[in-house]
């Protein structure tokens, strides 16, 4: 029997019980493909509006283009960790049967292409829904003001050959994503990580940080004569400081959280987040750039509405970094919904023994809980305490800096918990013992 | 069979549980687990045949009780509507004065919490979690505080050969030290009765028999009786008292045959 004819035949097998990750699984591809494609529109309907041999220092449409640029760029990275993260996720619900499969006599190359196969067909069917999210979002986003004036549909749409391409591209995100992760499977049939004792993070990620932190407050001075970009800059650079750093703290925090823990739910969480403190950043890192996004966000609130060459621009700056905070936000919490489905499906052993043991449900809804509330303040502490350093100076402009963005926090931490919810129904299904 | 693993001295008098019983006669103290009746179905499809058809057994305080039968035979779903996990479709299963069958999910919950223990194949130790934490977790799921709960597991791990193990990690631990920590687990809340599922499936001859046989000395120590679902002869002859299934029903039970050849 060939691979394909061989993984149809699984596909079609498929039980009920094994649907919803596949349909979580889609949904990233789906919202990690629209979102790209109102990034990539937004850009190439700003650059429609540039006149060409237009002067790029002194044409207010050109700002606009660089704006577009820096926003999708902003929205690049949490969009593409997404696809991975679905990626990762099919491989997770798909490791006992390859398992099964490697035991019973299957290559590993058969293995490989079943497995690239399943991340493939899900990224292809979660790419053309995506389409489906980008072209249903379109009559709102062309609506939208930008320089006084909408776009409308024409502009935005990018065209079939480039929205067939981007789903070419989170098909291929999936393929590599899903060959990384299947490593492990196709090199031991038994499909068993032996789990040791995690290894200590380097607290040179510290220094590094550190480091950045230091550059930001010595040249902060002339930042501002920098203009926006240099700010946004800075930005960029404390986000890529933040993400090192971040696996550390969450280590660090959740050997606090162990040591501390009276109850089972503390100890759970705490030791979870130790097993794996990257999974646990992961599950936070899109909502600490959604913090640092609603930090810049919270900056546009005190630009002027415009003057000169440039009447909109404030108003446009705020409009455009609400949608680009939307754009991540949706990104963040389907992050949150995907990594925390991984995280069950590979724990579906020790839930139901639990269960067994007599462990109630509520108990370990709680340790989930714990185990994302836990990482998502560490993350809100270090990104918001960033965020704070920056917004400091600019927050004596206006008071409204500090409300918008903490008002964007509160929203950032229910989209997270929102998230979690989404796989809770798995849980239930892993400690269901009839 | 090899049985000379070294016991741990917390557990004397092993040997008397590598044979089977002489009479039938039993510990009598605290009360038996009687299941009546019991007849399970998966379905309500007529023409598919119950996992259970009519299951009389009592498990008397102290026993060990191996099931015994081919695959399919309904040994499992015996283990789990005698441990309240499943509630059987008829018949009735009274446990220190209540029928498990009435309780509701959080009452069998609770009942399973702290008056039954478990030791499967595998993977019941969460990964995460050193081996102490491991044993302690049910007491504190019990609400016992996290300092106690481990400072009394700590004389089950050492009882049980794990002394200086109970930092390490599921992963970091052989299969035979897995399933002594399972034991560990399993005993941590003075249970009344420890339902094994093919505890010494996943391992080799040699340790499997080892494994078995604290496991039965641990039980014993405490009071507790065990139920073991096994397909191996082997580990059934260690046990006291052996039933067969066949089909969802009893068809063999050693301590009744005794008691026929007394009379």
């Amino acid at each position: 029997m060939t691979t394909v004819r061989l993984w149809w035949l699984l596909r079609r097998h498929e039980s009920a019980t094994t649907r919803l990750p596949g349909l979580l699984a889609v949904t990233a591809f789906a919202v990690a493909t629209g979102s790209l494609l109102v990034a990539l529109g937004g850009v190439l309907a700003f650059r429609a509006r540039v006149a060409p041999g237009a002067d790029p220092v002194h044409d207010p449409a050109y700002l606009y283009v660089v704006l577009a640029y820096i926003a999708a760029g902003l929205m690049a990275v949490p969009i593409l960790t997404l696809g991975g993260l679905a990626a990762r996720l099919t491989v997770a619900r798909r490791n006992a049967r390859l398992a099964n499969l490697r035991l019973a006599g299957a290559t590993s190359g058969q293995t490989l292409a079943m497995t690239l196969l399943e991340s493939a067909s899900q990224a292809l069917l979660g790419g053309v829904a995506g389409i489906g999210l980008y072209a249903a979002s379109l009559p709102l986003l062309a609506r939208i003001p930008f320089d006084g004036k909408p776009f409308g549909v024409a502009p935005l749409w990018v065209g079939w050959g480039l929205a067939l391409l981007v789903v070419l591209g989170v098909v291929a995100l999936a393929v590599v994503s899903g060959a990384v992760s299947l490593a492990a499977v196709v090199v031991t049939p038994l499909g068993v990580s032996a789990r040791t004792t995690p290894a200590k993070l380097s607290a040179l990620r510290l220094l590094v940080f550190v480091v950045v932190l230091i550059g930001w407050v010595v040249a902060s001075r002339g930042v501002f004569g920098g203009g926006i970009a240099v700010v946004i800059g800075f930005l960029v650079a404390m986000v890529a400081a933040i993400n090192v750093i971040g696996p550390w703290v969450m280590m660090l925090f959740g050997r606090a959280v162990a040591a501390t823990a009276s109850t089972p739910e503390r100890l759970l969480a705490g030791r979870r987040i130790v097993d794996d403190p990257r999974s646990a950043w992961r599950a936070s890192s899109t909502m600490g750039l959604t913090v640092m996004l609603a930090a810049l966000a919270a900056v546009t609130s005190v630009i002027p509405d415009g003057a000169g060459d440039y009447p909109y621009v404030g108003t446009d700056m705020r409009m455009g970094a609400l949608i680009t905070l939307a754009i991540v936000g949706l990104v963040a919490a389907t992050s949150a919904g995907v990594v925390h489905a991984s995280r069950v499906i590979d724990q579906r052993l020790g839930y139901r023994a639990l269960a067994l043991a007599g462990c109630p449900p509520e108990t370990l809804h709680r340790a989930r809980l714990l185990e994302v509330v836990a990482p998502l303040l560490a993350t809100f502490v270090l990104a918001g305490g960033v965020a704070s350093l920056i917004l400091l100076p600019i927050s004596m402009m206006g008071l409204q800096v500090l409300v918008y963005f903490f008002g964007a926090v509160v929203a950032t931490a229910f989209l997270s918990v929102l998230g979690l919810w989404a796989s809770r129904p798995l849980v239930t299904r892993a400690m269901a013992l009839a | 069979m090899n049985t000379t693993t070294t016991m741990p001295a917390a557990y004397p008098g092993r040997g008397s549980h590598a044979e089977p019983a002489a009479t039938g006669q039993l510990t009598t103290t605290g009360s038996p687990l009687v299941a009546t009746g019991l007849v399970h179905r998966y379905t309500a499809r007529p023409d598919e045949a119950p996992a259970l058809r009519g299951v009389h057994l009592t498990v008397t305080p102290g026993e060990s009780l191996a099931v015994m039968g081919p695959s399919g035979s309904g040994k499992t779903t015996l283990l789990h509507v005698l441990a309240g996990v499943l509630r059987p479709t008829e018949g009735s299963v009274h446990w220190r004065g209540a029928d498990l069958t009435k309780l509701s999910d959080r009452e069998r919950s609770r009942l399973r919490r702290s008056d039954f223990g478990f030791v499967f194949q595998s993977g019941q130790l969460l990964p995460e979690l050193p081996a102490g934490e491991n044993a302690a977790l049910p007491l504190m799921l019990a609400g016992v505080p996290r300092a106690t709960a481990l400072a009394r597991t700590q004389p089950i791990l050492d009882a049980l050969g794990l002394t200086g193990l109970a930092d390490r990690r599921p992963g970091e631990l052989s299969g035979g030290q897995a399933q002594r920590v399972a034991i560990a687990r399993a005993l941590a809340a003075n249970p009344g009765v420890v339902f094994a599922d093919e505890p010494t499936g996943a391992l080799d001859r040699d340790t499997g028999a080892g494994v078995l046989g604290q496991l039965l000395a641990a039980t014993r120590a405490h009071g507790a009786a065990l139920v073991v679902v096994t397909h191996d002869s082997e580990v059934a002859g260690l046990c006291q008292r052996v039933v067969t299934m066949r089909d969802g029903a009893i068809v063999h039970d050693t301590a009744r045959a005794l008691q026929a050849v007394a009379r």
